[in-house]
């Protein structure tokens, strides 16, 4: 019996193809991006992208231009999840221990690495999705400022594609599953390292070598501006991860054996050569026009904006911001409304102001900083001085709180209204007078009565302040307490010892960033709690009967008590002594809150 | 007796399970983690919450490089041979920790002089909390490894608790003040509180690798226990 089988007939095959004759790599990187898209890592970094940016700007209401930014880094979960998948996917066969059958195949393990990093396409482009959702669900909820960039939109998807090349070359040159677990460690050092720690010593240019740059430059210093303020090199920085991109994944095929070996090598090059271009271009720090445009806005931002009138106030705001002066006029209308009817309504202009923002050292220097040695960028403040705006000028934020907090915001844009309305012009500066007598009761009263919400606020922000003066925390409980069952609470308490040089006491943490215009007086603030208790209307008929003697900058507390028929007002040095202070302190320091005027 | 029968295996399998041990993620894991850990503390002195945030980061990476210490490619010709599963990885385990030991001195020994770490001061609290976490941190890793390890049909071990475990960690990251693991050492109260949990953390993933590292063909403790009564009889 004869042994030997017939030859089998081999056919041969011209150069390796999938169907119909075409190369595999796309049905490849099809049939990879599916699996992908449901991989375990992939779906989890999904659901903390998606999670991180429902969480986003909640709170506020949204600048687009800022939430684009702020994609960015919601998708790094995506990313990392991204990197980790593609890393396992190209060391399927190695894990798998079919990398000896793979290699029968006609398709050549470069093709295979050129489908997985095809293939990336699809994380990124739900990493896009994702993004885009994020912003089209702030539009829908209405009053979205600014327009987003869309290179900044794109750098997202473009730091997904980025890790996922990482990781598939990763798996060529150091294939062992611990490699892309410590790769995602070592990139969130680098990322979460180089803006904080990184600027402080090497400069503010230095974070754009991170891939998701986030808006924050210093701590202390909010980074909301308008979009032609920013001076982002978004372009350049999306450039820059594209390329990188590219020649990690040209690094990557090439890993991987390729007949086309010099046309590989010429675009390895050619997208190193962009990388490094677009590096150099996205560390240059922002030109000295830009560096006068931001400085001429934070001293003179009229000149950038458009206003638009309303009755007697005209609200400016700085391009892009324009849906939020109907929120602004909500609230600016209210004191003004409430002024008795024989009062004239005063012309004001309610104006969009940024208060600080944070300097590329070198621009500082050009500006006229003297040389510290330090490289870490500078506040703005520090180098050019703060105009101080006309007296009929309202001075509105950069940002507009929503939900809980957005009530304090109110309160405190009608008390800036409110004081224009009703007191004279205080001198501003760095320890402004504080605002006190019988036109800031009066005008604190107007504020909050006319404001949604607002008498509960200037109440709790009363009570707070008593609580803490007395050493006790703030609960809820307390809160809930009326001025008169807190000073029960309160009378005996003096934990905090007197200090000589605080001066009349006001009202802190009510309104922050505008101290500079002057603080509220606790007393005053007690007297508008105490009004806001009875009904406003038969408050109204009482001012308007008293206006003009109430509002006059001589009138005393105490007379406007006696006219409102409040209980007695404590002279000054009763509320030094109350406050622990002994009768020669009390008596220096009610010296001294008569020289301030209250 | 069955474990006095295992440990009679033990001198037998130290030299194959030493060989099989994959050494160099660990002693590269090791070297990474040390070279964080020197990168971060480069500027002294440095705060304590500062140098603690760097110690875990480096605690990390080094419990990410003993994910694939259980990985064995040779599992599915052992399965047949007498020794149990978790004496197999309980002995893995255990030749790996001196080397884990070594790598805690030296993170001490970098960490000298750089803050509340420092070898030649040493007060208790932070490096005893941080000595907790380290140990709890690895035996999630190898708990982790054990339990992905479980499936019959290539198992993925390694592959998948790397992630796994890195993915845990994010999600401690962010728990809510009762829950907190990573506490700084300025909050007294909520470190104590911390550490208590690591504690539980730490047993609770010793537990979990035993249960991990039943022999999947072998019969339950309650069905042995059921087949020696029904023998009696």
């Amino acid at each position: 019996m004869s042994t030997h089988a017939p030859p089998l007939s081999v056919r041969p095959v011209a150069r390796p193809t999938g169907g119909r004759g075409r190369p595999a790599t796309l049905p490849l990187a099809l049939a990879e991006s599916r699996r992908l898209l449901c991989s375990l890592p992939v779906l989890c970094g999904a659901i903390a992208s998606a999670v991180l940016l429902l969480r986003a700007d909640g709170g506020w209401l949204p600048a687009l231009h800022l939430a684009a930014i702020g994609t960015q880094r919601s998708l790094l979960p995506l990313a990392a999840g991204t990197l980790v998948a593609a890393n396992l996917t190209a060391l399927r066969s190695r894990r798998a221990r079919t990398g000896e059958l793979e290699t029968s195949t006609c398709t050549p393990a470069w093709r295979r690495t050129l489908a997985y990093l095809l293939a990336l396409a699809a994380p990124a482009l739900l990493g896009g999705v994702l993004a885009v959702l994020k912003l089209l669900l702030l539009v829908r909820g209405g009053r979205a400022a600014g327009t987003p960039d869309a290179f900044e939109l794109l750098t997202g998807p473009a730091v997904i594609w980025l890790a996922g090349t990482l990781g598939v070359l990763a798996a060529r040159w150091l294939p062992s599953v611990v490699t892309a677990p410590v790769l995602v460690v070592l990139a969130a050092v680098v990322q979460l390292g180089l803006p904080t720690k990184g600027v402080q010593s090497y400069g503010l240019a230095l974070r754009w070598l991170v891939p998701a740059v986030p808006l924050e430059v210093s701590p202390t210093v909010e980074p909301e501006l308008p979009a032609f303020l920013l001076g982002r090199p978004s372009g350049a920085h999306l450039a820059f991860l594209a390329a990188a991109a590219l020649a990690v994944g040209a690094a990557a095929v090439a890993g991987a054996g390729t007949g086309a070996r010099t046309r590989l090598r010429a675009g390895l090059a050619g997208a190193v050569a962009l990388a490094l271009v677009a590096c150099a271009a996205q560390l240059q720090p922002p030109s000295r026009a830009e560096a006068d445009r931001l400085v001429a806005a934070f001293q003179h931002p009229e000149r950038f904006q458009a206003c638009h009138r309303r009755g007697p106030v005209a609200y400016c705001a700085f391009p892009g911001y324009e849906p939020w002066i109907d929120v602004w006029a909500a609230t600016v209308e209210g004191p003004l409304e409430h002024l008795p009817r024989e009062v004239a309504r005063p012309r004001l202009t309610v104006r969009q102001m940024f208060d600080d923002a944070a300097l590329d050292r070198r621009l500082a220097r050009s500006l006229g900083l003297p040389d510290s040695g330090n490289p870490g960028p500078v506040h703005l403040l520090g180098v050019v001085a703060a105009q101080d705006p006309a007296p009929d000028v309202v001075p509105v934020d950069m940002t507009w709180p929503t939900g809980p907090a957005e009530r304090d915001a109110r309160l405190a844009l009608a008390s800036r209204v409110a004081a224009r309305a009703v007191m004279r012009p205080s001198p501003r500066g760095e320890e402004p007078p504080p605002r006190c007598q019988a036109p800031a009761v009066v005008a604190l009263w107007l504020a909050a009565s006319s404001t949604h919400g607002g008498k509960e606020a200037l109440r709790q922000a009363l009570v707070t302040n008593v609580a803490l003066d007395a050493g006790l925390a703030p609960t809820p409980e307390l809160l809930r307490a009326s001025p008169a069952e807190l000073q029960r609470i309160t009378q005996h308490r003096s934990a905090i010892s007197f200090d000589p040089h605080s001066g009349y006491p006001v009202l802190s943490w009510f309104d922050p960033g505008h101290e500079d215009e002057g603080e509220w007086g606790l007393e005053e603030a007690n007297l508008a709690v105490q009004l806001l208790e009875r009904p406003d209307a038969a408050v109204r008929a009482q001012l308007a009967r008293h206006w003009d003697e109430l509002t006059a900058p001589g009138t005393t507390r105490q007379e406007l008590a006696h006219r409102l028929g409040l209980p007695p007002v404590p002279s000054l040095e009763e509320l030094f002594t109350r406050r622990g202070a002994t009768r020669a302190q009390a008596a220096a320091a009610a010296r001294a809150a008569r020289r301030q005027g209250c | 007796m069955l474990i006095t029968r295992q440990l009679r295996l033990v001198p037998a399998l130290v030299r194959p399970t030493a060989r099989a041990t994959p050494w160099w993620a660990l002693l590269a894991g090791a070297a990474l983690s040390l070279a964080l850990l020197r990168l971060g503390t480069l500027e002294r002195p440095v705060e304590p919450g500062e140098l603690v945030r760097v110690v875990r980061i480096s605690t990390v990476v080094f419990a990410l490089a003993a994910a694939p210490l259980l990985d064995d490619p040779s599992e599915v010709l052992t399965r047949a041979a007498p020794g149990s599963l978790l004496l197999r990885r309980g002995l893995r385990v255990a030749l790996a920790l001196p080397l884990g030991g070594a790598w805690w001195l030296g993170t001490l020994a970098v960490t000298a002089g750089a803050g509340p770490l420092s070898l030649g001061q040493l007060p208790p609290g932070p490096v005893r909390g941080l000595t907790l976490e380290a140990a709890a941190l690895l035996a999630a890793s190898v708990a982790l490894a054990a339990w992905c390890s479980r499936p019959a049909e290539q198992p993925p071990g390694g592959a998948a608790a790397g992630p796994a475990l890195l993915a845990l960690v994010a999600l401690a990251s962010q728990l809510p003040a009762p829950l907190v693991l990573f506490a700084t050492p300025d909050d007294q109260p909520a470190w104590q509180g911390a550490h208590e949990r690591w504690l539980a953390l730490l047993a609770a993933m010793a537990v979990a690798f035993a249960l991990a590292c039943r022999d999947p063909g072998g019969a339950s403790a309650g069905r042995r226990w059921r087949s020696r009564r029904a023998t009696a009889r």
